[in-house]
Parts: structure tokens; sequence; C-alpha cells
């Protein structure tokens, strides 16, 4: 499959993005201006890029917390996003839910719930829904290797599976749930295994890749558009800070982080697009130079909006509120 | 007007709100080719087709997780629980996912979970149980749990139609034991609406689901001794009905709360909490909770009958509050 | 149905349907016996006997109609055809 320069180029701008919006949240939860905790998908990037640049414009993504990169990608703002962060008014949620717990159907995203893998059924779900109305629309639902070991995980994809629902089921396998590693989350050698108990194809792609984890999951995508049924995709990468950023990660061995820093995902890109003449280091730069005009765009919107109100925090319970007489 | 059972109410209602709206349907363990373990989808499967009635995996996360992502996007899921008691394995999609949509992120969630709930069918533990109280305490949730076959139609309809999860308790003892008068042609019975059952003026039985047959028993044999009782049918659990509760506790004064989940944290304590915040000055005595023991449903029907509130337990209750 | 009276080999169904039966039986008895009863206070007591099995036939009725119900659900728990 060939990729046209100028998806290239963007895959390249929403690396750049969303490492730049999450290195800032970093610095901002550090200095205290972010409060509860910052989650932040450093060294993973190309796996949310990579999936999320894939779909259509119809479809939905489920995703999971390491998925800055699909936010951006379906198009909710980055002014949103920091303002979520911020406890705003302006942010996604109003200032109801913090950080990475996005969601807006406006633009296909289901919102992330903490209990990971419960986006495998819900996509699973949206994926049944197309199905019923015969719309060639997808879902595609991510969780990292962690939620792997749930049953959610299981239940929706036996479901997906046994319907042949138009939905891919992507693994952000980032080696370590919190401070777990691997080894003692299962006993295989890839999570792709799983795949096969439920009758499901896998691949297992280089998830520092994000031509890789791009061309897989469009393929996946098409089969699944086209009545094929599920895929399920590995993206073998590397967290590369702590579970979140109050965690310093003193559990993970300092040789294996500088092995992976090696292949990181943006200066991979980079040196992709470099080598194989697809783009200059003068473009790349004036992308890199957009970016951080629209990060700081971003961080002064959500410091100068208002934060919500107290009683904001009583609406929006229900969809159909009861009348009190 | 036609007579129908309470079952027939449920499957009417399934039945017209799927004929009416293409994106009502069914889904959960049994319901399709089989008709549901209680047969209350029986013959949808033929009527709907295979994908408006899904059979599933045993696997009640997984697709009442399903039901939610679907209607995120647009359906009316009704989810069919084969017994209430296995609602626990999907506790995380309706608590987490489910209820909190809307809050969090402004996404309605229009599901349905069918839960046929409640004993006095021999089904020990795990076939029996009272479920609402698990979820009495999830903002986000509604919970209703209609006591007659004119209300398990309407508040049915009422659910399938309405834009937040709801929780529809129906009471599987009355499936088949009682009958209403059903009006022809549509209507819905509104959620977060109790009903007076029987009116009264000397003591208030406040109770839902199949309680409500339990309490008119009771009143039935107070009134011989002339004690006149008023009972009211919550009908909606999630939100309460706080306006109906206040208004029956000012014209008697005295209260019995009555359920068949059990007593400790159940509905009747949130109950006569609400009655003894706002309305203690209109108490004569204190709201007396009749409640099945805390403990597992037993099977043995000596041991059930003991853990069923009875009408007498609801007699010697009012007996007891009539003398203040 | 067997007419003897060892119940045991019989299910709970057919012994209600057989009760009701039998019930019928009492009723059309007491009835045309106060048909023909030409003092009116023995005509009275028949037919007073006879609203007794009407009563009976009811309350049997209804039996069979609760036992159908829980068979019902006997059938959901246990997954019987």
């Amino acid at each position: 499959m060939d990729v046209k320069r100028e998806d290239l180029l963007q895959l390249y701008y929403y690396l750049r993005l969303t490492r730049r919006l999450e290195d800032r949240v970093t610095s901002l939860y550090h200095q205290g201006k972010i409060l509860g905790g910052a989650w932040t998908s450093n060294g993973t990037e190309a796996v949310s890029v990579g999936y999320g640049y894939a779909l259509e414009r119809n479809d939905i993504a489920a995703p999971y917390f390491r998925d800055m990169g699909v936010f951006l990608i379906r198009g909710i703002s980055a002014k949103r996003i920091m303002a979520q962060y911020f406890g705003k008014k302006t942010g996604v949620t109003g200032g109801k839910e913090g950080n990475v717990h996005i969601g807006d159907l406006n633009f296909g995203v289901i919102g992330f719930p903490s209990h990971l893998a419960d986006n495998y059924p819900v996509g699973a779900g949206a994926a049944l829904a197309f199905k019923i109305r015969g719309e060639k629309r997808i879902a595609a639902a991510c969780t990292g290797d962690g939620g792997t070991s749930r049953g959610d995980f299981h239940e929706g994809m036996n479901f997906a599976a046994v319907r042949k629902l138009p939905i891919v089921f992507i693994c952000n396998n980032n080696q370590y749930a919190y401070t777990t590693p691997l080894r003692l989350q299962i006993n295989i050698n890839n999570i792709a295994e799983r795949a096969l108990a439920y009758g499901m194809p896998s691949k297992i792609v280089d998830g520092n890749n994000v031509v890789e984890v791009y061309k897989a999951a469009k393929e996946a995508y098409e089969i699944a558009r086209n009545g094929g049924g599920p895929t399920f995709i590995e993206c073998k990468t590397m967290r590369m800070h702590g579970h979140s950023e109050h965690d310093s990660a003193k559990y993970v061995p300092r040789e294996l982080l500088e092995e992976w820093k090696k292949k990181d995902p943006i200066l991979n890109m980079e040196k992709y697009l470099l080598e194989n003449t697809i783009s200059q280091k003068a473009e790349l730069e004036s992308i890199d130079s957009r970016v951080k005009k629209e990060i700081e765009e971003a961080e002064t919107f959500a410091e100068q909006s208002p934060y919500p109100e107290p009683e904001d925090g009583l609406k929006g319970l229900y969809a159909t509120p009861i009348e009190e007489e | 007007m036609r007579e129908i059972t309470y079952l027939e109410a449920i499957k009417e209602a399934l039945d017209e709100e799927m004929a009416r709206d293409p994106s009502v349907f069914i889904l959960g363990e049994d319901v399709g080719v089989y008709g549901g373990a209680f047969r209350v989808t029986e013959g949808f499967y033929e009527k709907y087709g295979d994908w408006r009635v899904l059979d599933t995996p045993l696997s009640e996360s997984g697709f009442t997780g399903a039901a939610i992502g679907a209607a995120l996007v647009g359906m009316r899921p009704v989810v069919e629980m084969q017994f209430a008691d296995f609602i626990s394995c999907a506790f995380d999609q309706l608590v987490n996912v489910a209820a909190k949509n809307h809050y969090r992120w402004g996404a309605a969630t229009p599901i349905v979970v069918r839960a046929p709930y409640g004993g006095n069918i021999h089904g020990g533990a795990f076939h029996s149980q009272c479920i609402e109280g698990f979820f009495f305490n999830v903002p986000g949730l509604k919970i209703v749990a209609p006591s007659t076959a004119y209300d398990a139609k309407g508040l049915l309809k009422a659910a399938i139609r309405d834009n937040d999860p709801v929780i529809y308790c129906e009471h599987k003892y009355l499936y088949r034991r009682i009958k209403d008068s059903i009006p022809e042609g549509d209507y819905v019975v509104p959620i977060g609406k109790a009903r007076v059952a029987l009116e009264g003026k000397d003591v208030s039985i406040i109770t839902y689901g199949a309680m409500v047959h339990t309490a008119l028993e009771a009143a039935q044999a107070l009134k011989e001794k002339g004690i006149s009782c008023e009972i009211i049918d919550l009908r909606t659990i999630l939100p309460l009905d706080k306006k109906s509760i206040f208004a029956t506790v000012k014209k008697t004064n005295k209260v019995v709360v009555l359920h068949e989940q059990t007593k400790t944290g159940g509905v009747g304590a949130e109950v006569s909490s609400l009655i003894t915040e706002y309305c203690f000055d209109y108490l004569d005595g204190p709201i007396i909770r009749v409640a099945a023991q805390d403990t597992p449903v037993p099977y043995s029907a000596q041991l059930e009958e003991a853990f069923i509130p009875q009408a007498k337990d609801v007699i010697s209750a009012v007996e007891k509050l009539i003398r203040y | 149905m067997k007419t003897n009276h060892t119940l045991e080999p019989n299910s709970m169904m057919e012994v209600l349907m057989e009760a009701i039966k039998r019930e019928q039986e009492s009723y059309d008895y007491y009835y045309r016996a106060a048909l023909q009863a030409a003092k009116p206070a023995t005509r009275k007591m028949l037919l007073c006997l006879a609203e007794w099995e009407k009563g009976h036939i009811e309350e049997l009725t209804n039996h069979v109609m609760e036992l159908k119900a829980q068979k019902e659900i006997d059938r959901a728990i246990t997954g019987g055809l």
C-alpha cells in the first residue's frame, strides 16, 4: 500500500502535536497547574496517530488513555484538550472530567472509561449498530497490554468475532501495566495470540513505526468495512515515561529504556521522511513550529478560560431529566 | 380494553416499540431462536430477524457494553438479563460506563436492561434476588419496577423512549399470575411518578413490585378491622417520586415501608430517611420497614416464606403503628 | 386418568385436574338434588353445598394457574423445554 506524501506529512504533524501537547501537560502538571494526574503516551504516539489517522470521517473510535493522537486527529482541538486538563468550562467535558477522560460524539470519539478494555465491547456495540443498519462504517477500539487480561477484553473480542462485526481492535502493548511487566501479565509471547482463541485474524506491528501502524490499521479497516469481520492488531512499543507523570518508573530497567530510546517513533518518522526524500529538514521544522504555536495558543486559551460554576456540577446527569412539578 | 398478563404486557410493549422504531433491538442470552428463558420474546426472532433479536454469548458485561456502544451511535437496545441475578456481571458497564456517559461527556445512552427479579419462586440465592439496591446508589441510572400489567407495558415503553439507561425490574413471580385490563393503542406510564394503589387515611404503606400485592392483601384484612391503609406504588425507584411520598405522609402521618429487597441499606432506608428529613413534623410514630431478612434468598419453601415479607408481617407492622 | 385413590403415580397437576373434575361432579349432584327437593330448607341447604363446591372449583383453578406459572419459572431456571 502506497501512502501519499500529504498523508505522511500529516502523520508526522500529529506525532509532533501529540508529543508537544503531552510534554507541555507534563510540565504544567509538575508546576502544579494541572491537578489530579497526567497520563501520557510518550514513546507510544505512533500507535494512536497511526490507527486514528487511518479512520474515515464517519467511523467511530473507542479509545483508551494513551490515545491522544486519536483525539487530535478526530478533530478535538488542542485548545479544548488543554482546557480539559485545566478543568475549565471550555474543556471537552466542561470540567466534569479531567485529562484523558475525553469523549465527543461530534467527532466520533467514544469517551474513555478508566476500567481498561471496557471500550472493547462498547466499540463492538457501535460496530453492531453499523451492521444492523447496513452502514459502511467501522469502529476501532483500543486498550493497553494490561487491559487484555480483563474480562471485557475477551467478551468484546468474542462477541465481535462471532458476529463478524466491522471493528478493529488495537492493542498498545507498551510492556508495562503500571508497574507490572508483561511476563507477570501473560503466559504467551505475543498478545496477538489471544485473538486465535476467538478465531480472529491478528497482526503484530512495530508500534514505533507510524507508517506501519497506519497501513496495518487501514488494511484491517477495509476488511471490516467490507464484511470481513474484526482484526486484532498488536502494536509493540514501549512506554517511556511512568504510568503517569508522578511515577518515575524506577521498576523499568534503564537499559531497556535506552534501547527503546533509539527507536523513538518521531525520530523514526523523521528519518524515514528524510532518507526517502519525501520531505526536507526545513519543511519538518516548519511543521514543528506550527505545532509549537498551536500548543502555545492552546495553553493561553486554557489559562484564560473560565472555570465552571459550582452549580454546573449538578447539570447533565440525565439526558431526559425527570420533571419535578 | 383487553385482559392480559404481566408477561404479555411486557411482550406487547417490546413488540410495539420494535414495530414503531427500527432502532429498537433486543440482545441477550437465548432471546432469539428460543424466545427467552421466560418466553417473553417468543416469536420475535421470526418476526424481526436475527439482527434485531440477537442471541449473545454468555457474557453479560460484553453484551451490555455492546448495547451501550450501539446506543451511543443511535440505537435503542433492550438488553435481557436472563435472570436479574446475572446483572452483577455487567455491573461495571452499567455503573461506570452507561450511568456516567451523559454526565461525564454529554453522551446519551438510551439502553433498557430488563431484569427478571425477585423471589417466591423457589429459585434459591442465584435466581431470586432483588437487584435494585445494587444500583440505587448510582446517579445517572433510572430504575423502574412495575407491579401491574398496565404499568409493565407503559413503563417499558417509557423506558425504551427515554434517553437514559433504565434498569427495568420485572418481577418474575408476577409474570403469569396477574392480569390487567389494558387499553387498546399506545400509552406510556411516565418514569418518576408513583401511583396511589389504594386510597386510605390511617396508615401509608409505601412499596413497589410484587409487594404491592402483599400490601393489598394486608390492607384488605386490616379494613375488616377498621383500619384504612393507603398504598403507594413507587413504580420508579430511581429517582424517587418524593412528592408522592411526602403527600401520603402528610395525609396519614404513619408510614410502613415495604419491600422484598433485603432490609439493610435498601430502598426503604432511603425512603424513611427522606421522610424523617423533610416530613418529621408530620409523623405520629416511627417509620417501620418491612423487608426481607438480611441473608441471601434461601431455597426451601419454608425458609423462603420466612425470608420474604408476608401480609401478616405488614398487618402486625400496621397494628403496631396504629397505636401511636 | 387413573381413578384409584393412590396419589403417588400422579403429578400434582393431574391431582388438581382430577380434584376439579370431582368438585364439578359434586356441584352438579347437589344442584340437581336441590332442584328435586320439595322442602325449601332442604333445597336451600343443597344449593348452599353446591355453592361451596363452586368455591372449591375456583380455588383449585387458581391453584392450577399458580402451578402453571411456577412451572414456567422452573423451566426458565432449569432450562427445560
